[in-house]
């Protein structure tokens, strides 16, 4: 059965389609078509996003995620002006007789001039039709302080407006009211599942081998589909196909190298870079010491490679790997003699997960105005934990041999096949279509028991769960990019998609719609509507981004999430140097889910589908961005008012209650100041409101009275006479607010085989206690000491951190 | 399982090594304190009421039972019993139940709300027939070695299929226990006296994994995980309208003494059929007690039946197999 999410999305679709229709046939053939590639002149990477526009910026277009682009301008004399952030604009004259074709090098701009920003970042802001996107100024994330001076780049993302952090030094993201999984993380154009190392406090991105970072929280293009909130888009580097170069630094949580260089001068590059933490090394010989029958590890680690070659003019092949791992486990070996006899107990607990993904892509300049990416993707996430437990005997005893086992297994794995097309059709037009085909296979939990007792003759064999559960999931989407006026812009598109699951299909066509109009070359107003279906559910109960956390298919009875967004946004210049974004949103949710009252993944082996509950959700506020992103002085002031709000029939007895990461005020800095030649400054600022939490208001007794017949008496049940707190609301209370202050020193230093930069900072630098977790306790402090009432306590995690960090580079 | 409570050892030894805990000057407003009422109304026993009354969370008294309540019990709409003076926190009726009808509690306070619920006793389930025989698990466990015997147990049922059911299984020891005297060295046995134990049940039937108490039986690795409150609830999620059979293995501390299982032994099975909201209630309890160690779980909010108040009315009705054990159960 075809199941359609709302139809009434047709109607809305076929405005589009006039619109796009009624402008089409303005294609001219007094036009020329020029098109090429951007690149950086030293390392032959493809410049994202350069801005590419006439004299007279009537006309205009930027690089597309490969540096290509295609505009139509009208024949004769033409001047274009070629810029990117962090580069030296170039300005090319051409007398245009027929489409011609351009590659353009730029130069990066070694001097940070202050140079008017109206060249690129501003023209950029002005002229997209494009809400909610944020474009991370990538070079910039080594420079700020992070904890434990791991450069993060979801650390990064939540400073921006509109985008929370989960708890304390959490790579977790909240976007707009949305959870964890509504977020798209497309890594090299590869969906990545969980993007979480250290159970969250790294995320899985080695800044290293980013080359660029989009981030969209609203006015989601026709393009992007499958998640609710937003899409962060992740480019790798490509390697440098003209030098050999290398870079890497020395860390306190992990020490991190990335290689790369031209395999075949100009045609062939790779990269290789890698990441290990080593804090297992360092601790074992003090585990060891403590207890010599236990071992205790805890690593990561995680490696990307990318290989790209030029076939010819034409036609280029990428293929990327990244691949990482968490693993983490408790070992105890015990051996004892008693009566003669060798008894030997070995107990092995573990964790493990991570991710695989991987594609192979093959870019393709058909004509002018076609340029084509088709793309093969494999990516896999898996969740493991894990219980081992053997007892031997020696000589043999039998009835005392034993082996047990529990494993907890979960993950999901895709494999996908993509295309998508750019074509430029007429001055007006910049029209984007394609399609693409994934093949889902979850693993939604399964628990998998051994037991083998008395000499392993009495086996117990227990399955629990589904171990697979396909999905078929289609999409496919156009867009057009075009100008109705001289200030008025508008992006169009649908996005339709189907999946495939349990003979049921779901079909859907999401509507998408941006506006931009220009009130003066100065003044940007936008606004955006967009629905978005997301297929993909992850079930949490957790508040720390834990990898237990399951994905699991949209299915006959858990229907798929959908959301609406409506958006609008100003964006004006402020003399010159700043830009001034300010946005507001209004963003509804459907078909969300939560597990149960109290129901963990662990503590039932029911399947999924029976332990969860689904409800709705809505959010809005309003965003105000202030950036600087060239001079001594970068970086940005963030401000966000927001309200989020949860319903689920069967929760907080069917009332409205905040959702958890609910925060009215969130306010975040990050400046980064280039004291001189060798030294430079990161300092961030963060302020966020109390976030919701749940607390008890009252206690009581929860014994049940039992009679005793023999002295017609009762007795209350004492394995439930326990103290029940009475929770009168979910989220019904606040944390305290949280701020902090991270500051970083960068002292760079020329070396004579390249340069090395030696980073000395403060996580926390006034040492607030910022709440990771409040509970009701008593009153003992660590010594036992204390009144022992009842009181609210509050769990900090990091006071003041200093961390060191030694970067490299060749 | 211990599972659950092991693997976030990693992450937990993180925070505890970093944390800091402080105490918060936090204030949480005082609310309208609440009658809390738990209630048994069944087909087996007197109706039973606990009263007491709810405090402020962060309050440093103890909860106290309340004895000054009215207590009234209503079947079909008819006052059946009224209990004005209470015993601990205790009201006691002689007024036994029938499944079907529908009772009626009201419990007054004075200064306070009136507090009633209501609730419908299930129709017992019939335990059809008990198959047994003996087995012995041997354990050693961190340099401790010892024998545990059974009695495994096989309970035919035949679920109703219209109907929703609830059920609660726990096992009764009947004994004989020996009344001692000792002079200054030596202990005699004297005599005989009538004593009571419940019995542990044990089990790796798929039907109780539906329950948090069902689930709990899974794992082999400790005894006390096998114990809570020596009953096993399930649902008949699974098995709605089958005929099934119910694997259990009752175990005592009993069949291991050498002193007291020499003269009729009996164990008495109950398979209780109890109310929608009692089970949900015990679910909801047990995850709420559990969340207390997991500070990063949501806390599971208590359901209540009880208008006006807090607590649960629970209604049971039961079916009872008796089964005579001559000697301690051994291996075969």
């Amino acid at each position: 059965m075809i199941k359609l999410i709302k139809t009434q999305n047709f109607k809305i679709i076929g405005f589009i389609i006039f619109l796009f229709w009624g402008n089409i046939s303005l294609i001219s053939g007094q036009n020329s078509i020029i098109s090429g590639i951007i690149e950086d002149a030293g390392s032959g990477e493809k410049l994202i996003g350069a801005s590419i526009y006439t004299d007279d910026k009537t006309s205009g277009t930027i690089s597309n995620n490969y540096g290509f682009f295609s505009l139509n301008v009208p024949a004769g004399l033409t001047v274009l002006h070629f810029s990117y952030l962090g580069y030296k604009p170039e300005i090319v004259t051409l007398h245009l007789q027929k489409d011609t074709s351009l590659n353009i090098k730029l130069v990066p701009s070694l001097l940070l001039e202050e140079v008017t920003i109206s060249s690129d970042y501003l023209l950029k802001n002005m002229q997209s039709s494009q809400t909610g996107l944020i474009e991370l100024p990538v070079k910039s994330l080594n420079t700020l302080p992070y904890i434990m001076g791991e450069s993060d780049l979801l650390k990064a993302i939540q400073l921006m407006p509109g985008i929370q952090s989960g708890g304390e030094a959490s790579s977790g993201i909240y976007v707009r009211g949305g959870s964890p999984d509504q977020n798209l993380f497309l890594l090299d154009g590869v969906p990545v599942y969980n993007v979480n190392h250290l159970f969250g406090f790294v995320s899985v991105f080695n800044t290293d081998a980013i080359r660029n970072v989009s981030v969209i929280k609203g006015g989601f293009p026709a393009r992007y589909g499958g998640r609710l909130s937003s899409v962060i888009d992740i480019r790798m580097k490509e390697g440098n196909n003209k030098e050999f170069h290398g870079e890497g630094s020395i860390g306190v949580v992990a020490s991190k190298i990335s290689l790369e260089g031209p395999i075949i001068k100009d045609r062939t590059s790779f990269i290789v870079s890698a990441r290990r933490s080593y804090l297992d090394v360092l601790a074992q010989p003090i585990i060891k010491a403590i207890d010599d029958f236990a071992t205790v590890r805890y690593y990561l680690y995680d490696a990307n490679a990318k290989i790209n070659h030029q076939v010819n003019k034409n036609n280029r092949l990428f293929l990327s790997l990244y691949l990482g791992d968490d693993v983490g486990f408790y070992r105890y070996k015990d051996r004892y003699i008693y009566d003669e006899v060798k008894y030997t107990r070995q107990d092995k607990t573990g964790i493990q997960w991570g991710n695989i993904t991987s594609a192979l892509r093959w870019n393709s300049i058909i004509s002018n105005r076609l340029f084509s990416n088709t793309t093969l993707t494999y990516s896999r996430y898996r969740f493991k934990l894990y219980d081992l437990d053997k007892k031997t005997t020696e000589p043999s005893r039998p009835l005392l041999n034993s082996r047990y086992s529990w494993t907890y297994l979960s993950g999901v794995t895709d494999y996908s096949i993509r295309s998508e097309f750019d074509y430029t059709p007429s001055i007006k037009h910049y029209i984007r279509f394609g399609g693409s085909y994934t093949y889902h296979d979850f693993n939604p939990g399964t628990n998998e028991y051994l037991y083998q007792g008395a000499d392993y003759a009495d086996m117990v064999d227990k399955h629990y769960g589904t171990r697979s559960l396909t999905a078929s999931e289609i999409s496919f989407y156009i867009e057009d990019d075009f100008d109705v006026t001289k200030r008025l812009k508008v992006n169009a598109g649908a996005h339709a998609s189907s999946f495939f699951v349990r003979f049921e299909n779901y079909f859907s066509l999401q509507p998408r719609i941006s506006a931009r109009y220009l009130f003066a070359n100065n003044l940007s107003v936008k606004g955006s509507v967009a629905n978005m279906v997301q297929y993909i559910h992850l079930l949490t109960n957790s508040s720390v981004s834990l990898p237990t956390d399951l994905w699991l298919p949209a299915t006959d009875r858990v229907k798929p999430e959908n959301s609406w967004q409506y958006s609008a946004s100003v964006a004006f210049p402020v003399k010159n140097k700043l830009v001034v974004t300010t946005e507001g949103f209004y963003k509804t949710m459907n078909n969300i889910i939560e597990y149960q009252d109290g129901q963990t993944f662990l503590n039932s082996n029911a399947d999924w589908e029976t332990i969860i509950e689904t409800g709705k959700g809505w959010s809005y506020g309003l965003e105000c961005l202030v950036e600087k992103r060239e001079g001594k002085t970068t970086g940005w002031f963030g401000y966000t008012l927001a309200w989020s709000n949860r319903q689920f029939a069967a929760l907080n007895n069917g009332e409205v209650f905040p959702f958890k990461y609910d925060r009215r005020h969130d306010i975040s800095i990050a400046v980064t100041h280039k004291l001189s030649q060798k030294i430079d400054l990161g300092l961030v600022w963060v302020f966020g409101s109390g976030t919701a939490l749940t607390l008890p208001t009252q206690k009581y007794i929860s014994a049940l009275p039992l009679y005793n017949p023999k002295d017609n008496s009762y007795y209350l049940e004492t394995t439930q006479n326990q103290e029940i707190e009475y929770i009168k609301n979910r989220n019904g209370f606040r944390m305290p607010a949280y701020h902090r202050l991270d500051i970083a020193f960068n002292f760079h230093k020329p070396l004579k085989w390249g340069e090395r930069t030696l980073s000395l900072g403060l996580y926390n630098a006034y040492s607030h206690n910022n709440p990771f977790y409040i509970y009701i306790g008593n009153n003992y402090d660590w010594y036992g000491m204390g009144s022992g009432e009842p009181v609210v306590k509050k769990v900090s995690l990091f006071p003041i951190i200093p961390f060191i960090t030694y970067n490299f580079k060749f | 399982m211990k599972c659950p409570f092991k693997i976030f050892f990693l992450f937990t030894g993180v925070v505890f090594v970093s944390s800091c805990v402080k105490v918060l000057d936090y204030d949480i407003p005082e609310d309208e304190k609440k009658i809390v009422v738990n209630g048994i109304i069944s087909t087996y026993n007197p109706a039973t009421i606990y009263v007491n009354k709810s405090l402020h969370v962060l309050d440093r008294l103890e909860i106290k039972p309340i004895d000054s309540a009215i207590v009234r019990i209503y079947e079909n709409d008819i006052l059946v019993t009224e209990i004005v003076e209470g015993t601990k926190g205790g009201y006691f009726s002689d007024f036994t139940g029938s499944f079907g009808n529908k009772y009626l509690l009201e419990v007054m306070v004075p200064g306070m709300k009136t507090a009633s619920a209501t609730c419908i006793l299930p129709e017992p389930v019939l335990i059809e027939k008990v198959d047994t025989s003996s087995e012995l698990q041997e354990f050693f466990e961190y340099g401790y070695y010892y024998q545990i015997y059974m009695l495994k147990s096989i309970i035919a049922i035949t679920d109703p299929e219209t109907i929703e059911n609830f059920y609660e299984l726990e096992g009764t020891l009947l004994y004989k226990e020996p009344v001692y005297y000792s002079d200054m060295d030596t202990f005699y046995i004297t005599g005989y006296r009538k004593a009571i134990s419940n019995s542990i049940i044990r089990s790796k039937d798929p039907v109780f994994e539906y329950t948090i108490m069902g689930d709990q039986v899974l794992s082999n690795q400790n005894e006390n995980e096998f114990i809570i409150g020596n009953k096993l609830l399930f649902s008949d999620q699974l098995i709605n309208g089958m005929k099934y059979n119910l694997n259990v293995s009752f175990s005592s501390f009993l069949f291991n003494a050498n002193d007291v299982t020499t003269d009729s032994m009996r164990l008495v099975i109950r398979l209780k059929s109890v109310t929608k909201d009692y089970f949900t209630y015990m679910q909801l309890l047990e995850r709420h007690l559990q969340a207390r160690n997991d500070p990063f779980s949501e806390r599971a909010q208590v359901n209540t039946n009880i208008e006006n108040g807090l607590g649960i009315l629970a209604g049971k009705s039961e079916s009872v197999c008796t089964l005579e054990i001559n000697q301690t159960p051994k291996p075969e």
